[in-house]
């Protein structure tokens, strides 16, 4: 058995081993970020060993910057030699020689397929024998597998194997199931759109990588899109007339579609997700579920939307100036408004107050005005003021930008009520708004 | 969209407005920063503002608690004298405290306000406020409807919105005519609907309203930190509060004319609040605390008691006779005593002592009132108050009126059995220990402020890494920095101002160190008393201050390492010398000991064992024991921050005059040679050349004592202390001179009587470190963790002065380390707590075993007859204790893993596959030298036999050419001679009065020695010492005074691997360095 360890530099999701089947349908995933590869019966293929690994070690380093690669003769030494002695290529039967000079420290990593079952056991294992002076791994390999099994009971059986080289681990071909999707959130919201397009390139290559290995096709990808300020998601449907595996053709689409799209502020989150299929389309499956209310009511909005009608659901939010205090939304949303909350401990409660909650049932005008409408002198005089001092006082933003408003209810010379505010800071009279 | 639109016009009940002068209004609903996140304001600026605004009152109602209103309290009763301006209304303002409670119910949450309307009802509110906050956490509440029924009388109720019917009838029935509903008008529609619901249930129920302005803050400029508190509350930033945040900034104290708009349509409802208050008779002053009655004989009376202990005391400490000057003095202090009811605190005090002294605990009295003939007398202390001449009234004054205020140090392992012995006497309802209130500090306040404005974690750590420990100057000085973290210029300006702002503000409450408060009624008919966060305590919601200006006495039950360690001392003398020694009665003014003590060879002396203490001792030269009183006081912030150590040392050689700024100080100063270093001394010269009336003088104290200092008030001390000497005719850097002294008391100084009662301690155990110096180290060990040196230290230091040590070994090491006599020496056995990890009752088991049983036979033996766990076998092992065994550690440790624990195990204790243990034929490395002192270090921190550097030193010269110099070689090298030294640091201080200099104690074979690094040493070097212990440093010889330093130029890690490879060619390896 030949075995190529591929060392990746951080946690990935166990789909990623789909994208070495390229080299080996034994290919194994172990948890957080070791992928194994049998190589003994397809290096053949590449030219040899040297061949594989050089193709190998070409893809894990453009996917995965960072990562290295190593291949012996058992998955635990492959893993130990990637870690400690990077890209190292061992020939068959000299794994033990050369583990011997690496540090006891390395016994750590000696797992390959199985890890430790108690790394704090082995971690000990080291340290105590650092105590007693052994400094290197072929210092240990003189320890008689007894004295091994003596103290550390199973665990010492399974270290002996392993730096012996006869703990024989199995890999077993590999069968896809992770869905193909890509997950990418940006610590610092990306607002430009090449940014974009260049993730968007990285994790389809990714995905690609993937489909490749699978021997499939992609039908569709669909990108969605999480804008950082607005709390939006996007939706990106991106379908070519025939199943494709060419990365080029998907791109161009992409940034074709986001063009056309104004996002309106920073990406947030991203995720991709590739409808895949083998090389025969699938038919339509006759006993799909019928259509719900919900897909009627999407249906209507896409009428409407095609129609390009302003369409949508009021949804309050919660926010202190009248204006920002609802959104239209496409899809029917219930309303998530703050309240107060109350933490329980036992008996004893604490009580969180939403101080202003009460904002969302105060009277707000028929038709609010999309922007304010500053009153002169002449028509303020008109105006006749229900009450005389402020029905309410709004304040917001003094962190950025300050606005303070008082709140009047009016009548118009025509009798028709209107909302009237005072801005505090600019010494403004505007109309925000009439009642029916 | 809702189109509820209704015209709130309320009945004109009175057709006459009135003017803003014939308003009259109690804020019965004020709220301070102590409701914990929901309140933006002290309660002293909240009290304040209600002063100046003309109100009739305020009551302080903070959230579940009464927390703020001592303080509160104290603002209007006693308000600073170095505040300007005074307000000139407080004599008709009055205040009263309540809480607002939260109340669970069948019908969900609600808020109630109850104000006490007599002592009763103030009883009553504690009891409810202890009943929520029982078993609560921190800001919780579990008070329920009922329970809150139940406990209702002489309580006054103002029932918050939202109001339900049925429950408000509920309130009704038991609070009956003392159920009122709170309006208020904050120009918010919920206001507005309040509002008329409450008139509904006034006109159709007869509900009784009163205005209010439901105060969150007292000034509308506290709206954004009240925003803060609120994201801070609900762990959100400021742009994702949204609706948490108050609409506007209304709720704020209000101008008595902006009222009287306001409630034009109800001025009735602002006269209701003073009906209210007037039905309130309660003041905080009101509170008679009873101190405990001591067990008195009887037919015996509190002053008869006392006075036959004094004078049986008195007998006790002068068995030659009781001089009359004495005699006269301790009649004099009955009498004040007598005179302010003292009695039964001493008496409690002293019962609490007989009780550590029948335990064998060591223990001292210090504090104000502690260095009297009457505390002498009853054993509360040692100092003898005719060796130092303090004053009883300085410290109890009957024109005062304040509590006399003793702490008691008792040794450190063994104080929580006095702190269970005051609760088993007096009764978990009669004794509760003090609060401290926890406040917001400028990395904690920056930290908190940067995440409500949502500034990335990374950027907050990188600004805290910056602010460092000089809080927010540091960034308020460079605000340039703000480009550097990515913040925008308004943003910094921004995290600034709410950084300051949240600075100072109460976070939660902590355990006092070791304050009780003892009292004869239950503890909860006075203060609230809540859960603390240390498992099985509570506190009362009051903190020491809080509890002066009621006039409470408190007790402090402090623990002293030293006091442990001198015990520890003197029964290792009588056991092993017989000789009977304590603390009273130790040779006096021994000469032998002062000339140690001028050598600053004080290492693990108490007070006098820090590298600043040890410059000073050679040049101070003390010869007295007052010499000391005076070098344990010097070496503070207070008189360093003034400038008062060289004029003193100066002063003190007659290399400089002694005079004084005005004749008026010589009397204060004549003893210290002109130069102020006691606390009292700064007040007797503010109160002579300053002119500060015994208030203010008071006040100054306090400030003193206190560690928080606001920024207006030492501005106005300043003032007052400056424009005081110069009429006086100071000059005004004099005057500059004190004031610094101030400001640096206020960090941390000490009053003379506290300096005499450690001086004590400075004197007993330089004496004993003296005289017998391997049961002083013995002890020390002992009493670890304690003082200033590591036990590694501590043994060097010893070794250096003759004394030997014997190794660890299972079959004659005790837990502690003890003395054993060979061929007349007396040498140290180490004990087996010297181990890390090895627990005690694992080695008291084995002890006892052995006591019983002999000496162990084997290895076997021990694991038979102990049943220890394998890493108690291990760590013994590894210490090389199991020698005695015949087994070296390197071969323990082999055989221990291999051994079978499990008892009901046919192998128990044998190998579990080579039942002989000749078949095994593992060879294991033979230990190097090195190797065995890392081993020693890793398994109990020191070495008996060798010094890393000492190992290293034979080829140091190969490794680099040129002289290496060793520690001992110091004295013979001249001043300003370019040294090359290695050596094992010990310790860095960063002193913050130290302007940015660092000072190294390093070791080597030969001594510890001195390293002064200056700030751009330091800032070079920072790395090396941070990361490394072997070290390297060049620099140059400084010798001043008998005080020897190197004055660092580089550092530089010492390459072990490669010095070793030096000494043995075969070893290639790189060992590591001994943590």
């Amino acid at each position: 058995m030949r075995t190529l360890c591929l060392n990746l530099p951080k946690a990935e999701r166990p789909a990623v081993a789909e994208t070495f089947l390229a080299f080996s349908p034994r290919v194994h995933y172990r948890d957080p970020r070791w992928v194994f590869v049998d190589i003994a019966s397809t290096a053949h293929l590449f030219g040899g060993e040297g061949g594989l690994f050089r193709e190998a070690r070409k893809m894990v380093c453009d996917f995965y910057p960072g990562a290295t690669a190593a291949v012996a003769d058992t998955p635990a030494a492959a893993q130990v030699l990637s870690e400690l002695k990077p890209f190292s290529l061992v020939a068959p039967q000299a794994e033990s020689n050369e583990l011997g000079d690496l540090p006891l420290s390395a016994l750590i990593h000696l797992e390959g397929l199985v890890a430790w079952r108690a790394v704090r056991e082995v971690e000990s294992m080291i340290d105590f024998f650092y105590s007693l002076g052994l400094k290197k791994i072929n210092e240990l390999q003189q320890v008689s597998l007894s004295s091994l099994r003596e103290r550390w009971g199973d665990t010492g059986m399974v270290v002996w194997r392993r730096l012996h080289g006869r703990d024989k681990q199995i890999i077993s071909p590999l069968v896809p199931t992770e869905p193909l999707t890509e997950y990418m959130h940006f610590d610092f919201a990306v607002s430009l759109l090449p940014l974009l397009l260049h993730s968007t390139e990285r994790a389809l290559n990714r995905l690609f990588a993937r489909l490749q290995g699978r021997g499939e096709f992609a039908v569709k990808a669909l990108l969605h899109l999480h804008c950082e300020y607005s709390n939006r998601y996007h939706l990106i449907e991106i379908k070519p007339v025939k199943a494709s595996r060419q990365i080029d053709l998907y791109m161009k689409l992409i940034e074709n579609k986001l063009a056309e799209i104004d996002l309106e502020n920073p990406i947030k989150e991203m995720s991709i997700e590739i409808i895949p299929c083998s090389e025969k389309i699938q038919q339509l499956d006759f006993w799909e579920p019928r259509e719900t209310d919900q897909d009627k009511l999407q249906s209507l909005i896409s009428v409407f939307q095609q129609a390009s009608l302003t369409t949508g659901f009021l949804r309050p939010q919660s926010e202190i100036m009248p204006e920002d205090s609802w959104e239209i939304s496409a899809e029917f949303l219930p309303s998530q408004l703050l309240e107060d909350t109350i933490d329980i401990d036992g008996q004893a409660f604490q009580l969180k107050p939403t101080y202003s909650q009460s904002l969302s049932d105060s009277p707000r005008p028929s038709r609010l005005l999309p922007e304010p409408e500053p009153l002169s002198p002449a028509r303020l005089r008109k105006l006749k003021f229900i009450t005389a001092q402020p029905v309410e006082r709004l304040e917001d933003g003094w962190w950025d930008t300050s606005r303070g408003r008082d709140y009047y209810f009016a009548l118009s010379a025509e009798g028709q009520a209107l909302w009237v505010f005072h801005d505090r800071i600019e010494n403004q009279y505007y109309l925000h708004g009439y009642f029916d | 969209m809702s189109t509820g639109l209704r015209v709130i016009a309320p009945k004109r009940r009175d057709l006459q407005l009135p003017q803003s002068h014939e308003i009259e209004f109690v804020e019965l609903l004020g709220r301070s920063n102590f409701s914990f996140l929901h309140g933006a304001s002290h309660p002293e600026e909240v009290v304040t503002q209600a002063q100046s605004l003309g109100y009739k009152g305020l009551a302080l109602c903070d959230l579940n608690g009464l927390y703020g209103v001592v303080r509160a309290y104290q603002a209007v009763m006693f308000p600073s004298h170095f505040l300007t301006p005074q307000i000139s209304e407080s004599a008709n303002f009055r205040f009263f405290c309540g809480a607002e409670m939260q109340v669970q119910s069948e019908e969900g949450i609600f808020s109630v306000t109850l104000l006490p309307m007599n002592k009763y009802g103030y009883a009553r509110l504690c009891q409810l406020i202890t009943l929520a906050k029982r078993e609560a956490k921190k800001a919780y509440s579990g008070l329920t409807l009922s329970e809150l029924c139940q406990h209702n009388e002489d309580l006054i109720a103002l029932a918050l919105p939202p109001w339900s019917l049925s429950r408000l009838e509920k309130l009704r029935r038991a609070f009956d005519n003392r159920l009122y509903l709170p309006v208020w008008k904050d120009f918010s529609w919920q206001s507005l609907q309040l509002y008329n619901h409450a008139i509904e249930l006034e006109s159709q129920n007869g509900f009784t309203l009163v205005a209010t302005q439901r105060p969150f803050m007292h000034h509308p400029d506290r709206k954004p930190l009240h925003d803060v508190l609120t994201c801070i509350l609900h762990g959100t930033t400021l742009m994702q509060a949204k609706t948490r945040l108050l609409q506007n900034r209304e709720r704020h104290l209000k101008p008595l004319p902006e009222l009287a708009l306001l409630w034009r349509e109800r001025p009735d409802l602002l006269t209701q609040s003073v009906r209210i208050a007037e039905r309130i008779k309660f003041d905080l002053g009101e509170l008679k605390y009873q101190y405990p009655q001591a067990a008195i004989p009887s037919g015996r009376t509190a002053t008869e008691h006392l006075r036959e202990l004094t004078e049986e005391g008195l007998s006790w400490r002068y068995p030659l006779g009781v001089p009359e000057s004495v005699r006269k003095t301790a009649e004099h202090e009955l009498q004040i005593i007598h005179e302010l009811a003292y009695e039964d605190y001493f008496l409690t005090l002293h019962d609490i002592c007989e009780f550590a002294r029948g335990q064998n605990i060591l223990f001292q009295g210090r504090g104000s009132a502690a260095n009297s003939v009457v505390c002498f007398a009853l054993g509360l202390t040692a100092v003898d108050p005719t060796k130092v001449s303090l004053l009883f009234e300085r410290f109890i004054s009957k024109e005062r009126g304040e509590p006399p205020d003793i702490d008691i140090d008792f040794d450190s392992q063994r104080r929580e059995e006095v702190i269970q012995y005051i609760y088993k006497k007096y009764g978990a309802e009669h004794a509760a220990m003090v609060c401290t209130v926890i406040c917001y500090r400028s990395r904690l306040a920056l930290r908190e402020a940067a995440k409500v404005l949502g500034i990335p974690l990374s950027t907050i750590e990188a600004i805290i890494k910056f602010m460092g420990r000089d809080g927010l100057k540091r960034l308020v000085e460079n605000p340039d920095k703000a480009e550097e973290w990515d913040l925008k210029p308004r943003q910094f300006q921004l995290l600034m101002d709410i950084a300051s702002g949240l600075k100072g503000f109460p976070r939660h409450l902590g355990i006092h160190t070791g304050g009780f408060l003892i009292a004869q009624r239950p503890i909860t008919e006075c203060v609230p008393v809540e859960k603390a966060t240390m498992d099985r305590r509570y506190v009362i919601q009051w903190n020491k201050d809080d509890l002066t200006v009621l006039k409470m006495m408190k007790i402090d039950v402090l623990g002293l390492g030293m006091l442990g360690a001198l015990q520890r001392c003197f029964e290792l003398l009588k056991r092993h010398k017989g000789l009977n020694v304590d603390l009273a009665h130790l040779p006096s003014e021994d000469k032998v000991t002062y000339e140690m003590i001028q050598k600053a060879d004080t290492v693990g002396v108490f007070q006098i064992e820090s590298r600043a203490q040890m410059s000073l001792l050679p040049r101070l030269k003390p010869t007295t024991f007052y010499d000391l009183v005076v070098e344990v006081a010097i070496i503070r912030p207070g008189p360093i921050q003034g400038g008062m150590v060289h004029p003193y040392i100066r002063r003190r050689h007659g290399q400089e005059k002694v005079t004084y700024a005005h004749p008026d100080l010589k009397p204060i100063l004549a003893k210290t040679f002109g130069v102020p270093i006691f606390q009292e001394q700064i007040m007797q010269i503010a109160s002579t050349v300053a002119g500060f009336t015994p208030g203010e003088a008071d006040e100054l104290r306090r400030i003193m004592s206190s560690s928080w200092k606001k920024s207006e008030l030492m501005a106005g001390l300043r003032q007052r202390l400056l424009n005081g000497m110069l009429q006086h005719g100071i000059p005004m850097s004099y005057a500059e001179q004190i004031y610094q002294t101030i400001v640096g008391f206020a960090s941390y100084g000490f009053p003379e009587s506290h300096a005499a009662s450690f001086a004590l301690l400075t004197y007993a155990s330089s004496y004993l470190k003296c005289h017998h110096p391997e049961a002083f180290t013995c002890s020390l060990l002992n009493s670890q963790p304690m003082g200033f040196y590591s036990p590694r230290a501590l043994i060097a230091d010893a070794q250096r002065h003759g004394v030997q040590f014997l190794p660890l070994d299972i079959q004659i090491s005790d837990y502690d380390y003890d003395l054993e006599q060979k061929n007349g020496h007396w040498l140290i056995r180490a004990g087996l707590r010297a181990i890390f990890g090895l627990q005690k009752k694992h080695t008291e088991h084995m002890l006892e075993d052995r006591r019983k049983n002999g000496p162990y036979r084997s290895l076997t033996d021990l694991v038979k007859r102990c049943e220890l766990p394998k890493n108690t076998l291990l760590r013994l092992g590894a210490a090389g204790a199991l020698r005695g065994l015949g087994l070296e550690p390197r071969q323990a440790l082999w055989r221990i893993q291999a051994l079978e624990l499990k008892t009901d195990s046919l192998l128990f204790a044998m190998g579990r596959e080579h039942l002989d243990e000749e078949k095994d034929t593992t060879i294991l490395p033979q230990e190097s030298t090195w190797d065995g002192l890392l081993r020693e270090y890793d398994s109990h921190g020191f070495s008996l036999s060798r010094h890393p550097i000492g190992l290293l030193r034979p080829s140091l010269n190969r490794w680099k050419e040129g002289e290496w110099c060793r520690a001992c070689d110091f004295k013979n090298k001249p001043a300003g001679r370019r040294l090359r030294v290695a050596g094992l640091l010990s310790m860095l201080q960063r002193p913050p009065t130290a302007k940015g200099f660092a000072f190294l104690s390093v070791e080597d074979e030969s001594g510890i020695f001195n390293v002064v690094l200056t700030p751009d040493v330091y800032e070079k070097f920072r790395l090396v010492i941070a990361f490394h212990q072997l070290i390297e440093i060049v620099g140059r010889l400084e010798k001043a005074n008998g005080v020897i330093n190197l004055k660092a130029e580089s550092l530089a890690p010492l390459p072990v691997g490669e010095i070793l490879h030096l000494i043995a060619p075969t070893q290639t390896e790189k060992p590591n360095t001994p943590s």
